[in-house]
């Protein structure tokens, strides 16, 4: 039977792992291997994607990919690898890298003194990777319950040793190119080398984590494993045998609880004593000679003396370089340059050792590494049963995953989140920091009116400095208050489940479940909305949900619904508002099915996720992320934003000649949109008035209104037809978001996208608008 | 131009000033998106690729 065919809390083994490519890989590389004990704990509410428990972790993956999977039922309850009563040998301590006990003193090269000791940190996604990094090196780089969080690597100095540099790398799962951050981590290993390797791994997973540690074994480096959240195992009753794992992998293993900050400063001095004397592991080789005849083993080390000058040349690992050889990695082959007789002979030994094993390349490669991992786990492993940490994931997803619950849940948590953002706490504090910039310009103001200052340099204060810069930061209470509501639920482990509950609608417009988070933060503000698609791990996949958040109606569009559903339809507003926000998504997911037939061709990244246990958020990490927060936007205020808003002050208040105008209709911004007037004719926008609202809008959608407000001085229902203010409400709703959204877009696509989102977006708007115009003159209005 | 325009303008200029150094500086640093929290680690500016890439 497929996997997709079991029924909820069946278990099974998996017999084959179908399907092909990178995706398979990445399947097997998480563990989904023939032999391996697989369970289903439930579908998604929709049906799809499935949540299965393997190697004692949650998986998610589509029923598709499940499909290619074939399993045979076992009526044994769900196990991982590992002891649940433990062995109990006597073993020599101190371990390995502890004075050098198992170190082989004549291999020994230690470096010269003053030699920069560089370190790579490398482990699985949601691994504490990045808690580790900022114990180590005292950063306060963010990090969340949420695989993914880190995206780029980063650099620092460890705490104490100023000679050194360690660099956080994104979370991967095995040293196969399967996506961007698996590259990044694994062209930094290898070129940069770094002179020693701090492998974490989350020890309440440790068949599946050291899967990897397998990999870097290959590879040679000096290495140090940390053990992380070790107090979480010992706390539930588990424990692993230390002397003895590190006795069978060869280097030094040092348990820690790094958000705990326990253990750490062991793991430095290892790490400092392997990097310094290049102790490099004392076993590379796992492929056991006596399992099915050694077919792999003899492969393995067939084609290790095949293309041992080639590596060498190439400075990649021979050992590495074989076992990826025989997976079947281009990068390494390409990078090798075999001749052609080499690679017919590579070929020959693959397909004999496929023969002999009976299993296919790829799975015979997995298959070795895990075999290798269940001996060193049921040796050196006393596994709880069941975790309290698990226990109450579970308990606490029977409502935020479960069938019935889980979309009421989503829905009524992203209103509260809204609600309490936008109503509540944001313009609470939002009034506060208005008061006191209102208070401040109006000292300010009356400063230079008793001084007497020149009219010129008070209008570029007041309405330069105080209006522009002062009405861009009164938005910094409600970025950061999202931010910490975003920061609350991402640390929580709740955002995974979302991207699981929504993948299968989010599919059908050809994005994958994790589109859903930016798009929801879009309603906020777009710029934190495009920030947060960094955690996609496709670039097809990010680049499509950025060009979509701005069809979600942001909130400083408020305003321009309120100004003109209060002047023309104040009869209608509620349902006017809700179908204008109706109508962004419409559009939205019109552009999206438009995008995936043409722009975005393909499928949306598989949904291989695994699922977080549910974790306390950390006050220390909220407040770093609001601080870190509210610094960026504060340095980008009075930087770029206060230059841009000086430079529109200027237009608006200058005419041609540079004469100061009274009237903003001589003003040079007043020009320029006279002249763009007669595009927005067909529309009903025609007024240059209009056309100014409009481009100041650009600056800040909250503008809008306050240049309107300005430019009628007799009242916009005076100067406006109802089928004109219905128009100008639609244009506002699906025109190019503000610049500094559009600046964001720049940031994360480049000047080209964001030029295209501009235009884009306006001409979509303008599409838009005119269809509500020949609708309404058809319907005999205006 | 009384003394308190000059001072005003003193302190526009100031502002100003710190605004373009800060501007200036973060570019000398190869920081082409001011203000962007991933801008230290930006491979846009590193690898030739765009944010993220």
């Amino acid at each position: 039977m497929k996997l997709n065919e079991l029924k909820q809390n069946q278990s099974a083994y998996i017999c084959s792992v179908g399907g092909e490519g990178a995706l398979r890989q990445h399947l097997l590389d998480m563990g989904v291997i023939p032999g391996a004990h697989v369970q289903l704990v439930k579908f998604a509410p929709l049906g799809d994607p499935m949540e299965v428990r393997i190697h004692g972790y949650e998986l998610t993956l589509r029923i598709s990919d499940a499909e290619q999977i074939t399993v045979n039922l076992t009526e044994d309850e769900f196990r991982g690898q590992g002891s649940e009563t433990g062995r109990r040998d006597e073993t020599d301590h101190p371990g390995l890298g502890e004075e050098g006990k198992y170190h082989d003193k004549e291999s020994e090269t230690p470096l010269p003194d003053g030699t920069k000791l560089t370190f790579a940190l490398v482990g699985n996604q949601n691994s504490g990777k990045t808690t580790l990094f900022n114990q180590l090196t005292g950063s306060n780089q963010h990090v969340g319950n949420f695989p993914g969080v880190t995206v780029d690597r980063k650099d620092g100095v460890i705490k104490g040793y100023p000679d050194t540099l360690i660099t956080d790398l994104p979370g991967i799962y095995s040293m196969s190119p399967y996506s961007g951050e698996e590259i990044v981590s694994r062209d930094f290993v290898l070129k940069e080398k770094p002179k020693a390797i701090i492998n974490i791994l989350d020890v309440t997973s440790i068949d599946r984590s050291m899967y990897l540690t397998m990999q870097l074994l290959e590879m040679g480096f000096p290495m140090v494993v940390a053990l992380n959240m070790m107090d979480e195992m010992t706390g539930n009753g588990g424990s692993v045998d230390i002397n003895l794992i590190e006795q069978m992998l060869g280097v030094p293993v040092v348990p820690i609880s790094a958000a705990a900050n326990e253990g750490v400063d062991e793991l430095v001095s290892h790490a400092i004593h392997v990097a310094k004397y290049q102790e490099g592991p004392l076993r590379q080789d796992f492929c056991d000679s006596t399992d099915h005849g050694g077919a792999v083993h003899r492969c393995l080390h067939a084609v290790i003396h095949l293309i041992e000058d080639h590596a060498e040349r190439a400075g990649i690992p021979p050992r590495f370089a074989a076992a990826k050889l025989i997976e079947g990695d281009e990068l390494i082959l390409d990078q090798l340059r075999l001749d052609q007789n080499e690679k017919e002979t590579l070929e020959h030994i693959i397909m004999q050792m496929e023969n002999e094993r009976g299993l296919d390349r790829s799975a015979a490669m997995a298959d070795m590494r895990y075999s290798f991992i269940y001996r060193v786990c049921d040796r050196c492993v006393k596994k709880p049963k069941e975790s309290k940490e698990l226990l109450r994931s579970r308990r606490y997803d029977n409502v935020l995953t479960g069938k019935y619950s889980a979309i009421p849940v989503f829905i009524a948590v992203m209103g509260l989140v809204f609600f309490l953002t936008f109503s509540v706490i944001g313009p609470f504090l939002q009034g506060l920091l208005e008061n006191g910039i209102g208070l401040l310009g109006d000292a300010v103001e009356g400063a230079m009116e008793a001084g007497g200052v020149n009219e010129a340099i008070r209008s570029l204060v007041m309405k330069g400095v105080f209006e522009g810069v002062g009405s861009v930061l009164s938005f910094l209470p409600i970025i950061v208050t999202m931010f910490f509501f975003l920061s609350l639920l991402e640390d929580s482990g709740y955002i995974a489940r979302v991207a699981f509950v929504m993948d299968k609608p989010l599919r059908r417009i050809g994005l994958s479940g994790r589109s859903i988070v930016p798009m929801l933060i879009g309603f906020g503000c777009t710029v934190p909305a495009v920030m947060a698609t960094r955690t996609l791990p496709s670039s097809r996949d990010r680049r499509m949900t950025i060009l979509l958040t701005p069809f979600m109606s942001c909130t400083a569009k408020l305003p321009i619904y309120g100004f003109f559903v209060n002047a023309f339809f104040p009869r209608h507003g509620w349902w006017i508002i809700t179908a204008l926000y109706l109508l962004g998504i419409v559009t939205g997911i019109l552009s999206a099915l438009f995008m995936k037939k043409t722009l975005f061709k393909g499928d949306a990244v598989p949904l291989v996720m695994e699922l977080p246990n549910y974790r306390l958020p950390s006050a220390a990490n909220v407040g770093h992320l609001i601080w870190d927060k509210s610094k960026d936007f504060l340095q980008r205020a009075f930087s770029v934003i206060l230059l841009a808003t000086i430079v529109v002050w200027f237009l608006q208040s200058f005419s041609f000649s540079f004469n100061m105008v009274s009237d903003a209709q001589d003003s040079i911004l007043a020009a320029v949109a006279g002249v763009l007037a007669p595009v927005f004719s067909p529309v009903g926008l025609g007024d240059w008035r209009i056309v100014t609202a409009l481009i100041s809008g650009f600056m800040a959608k909250e503008s809008v209104v306050a240049t309107m407000n300005v430019l009628f001085a007799g009242g916009v229902a005076a100067a406006l037809s109802s089928l004109e203010a219905a128009s100008m409400l639609v244009f506002s709703l699906l025109y190019t978001p503000c610049v500094a959204a559009v600046a964001a877009v720049k940031r994360e696509l480049g000047g080209g996208w964001a030029l295209y989102v501009v235009l884009c977006q306006c001409g979509i708007a303008w599409v838009a608008a005119l269809i509500v115009r020949l609708i309404g003159l058809a319907a005999g209005l205006g | 131009m009384n003394t308190a325009t000059i001072l005003a303008v003193i302190a526009v200029l100031a502002i100003l000033f710190f605004a373009v150094r800060y501007i200036y500086k973060e570019k000398k640093k190869g920081n082409h998106c001011i203000g962007c929290p991933y801008a230290d680690s930006c491979p846009k500016h590193k690898n030739g690729g765009g944010c993220g890439a």
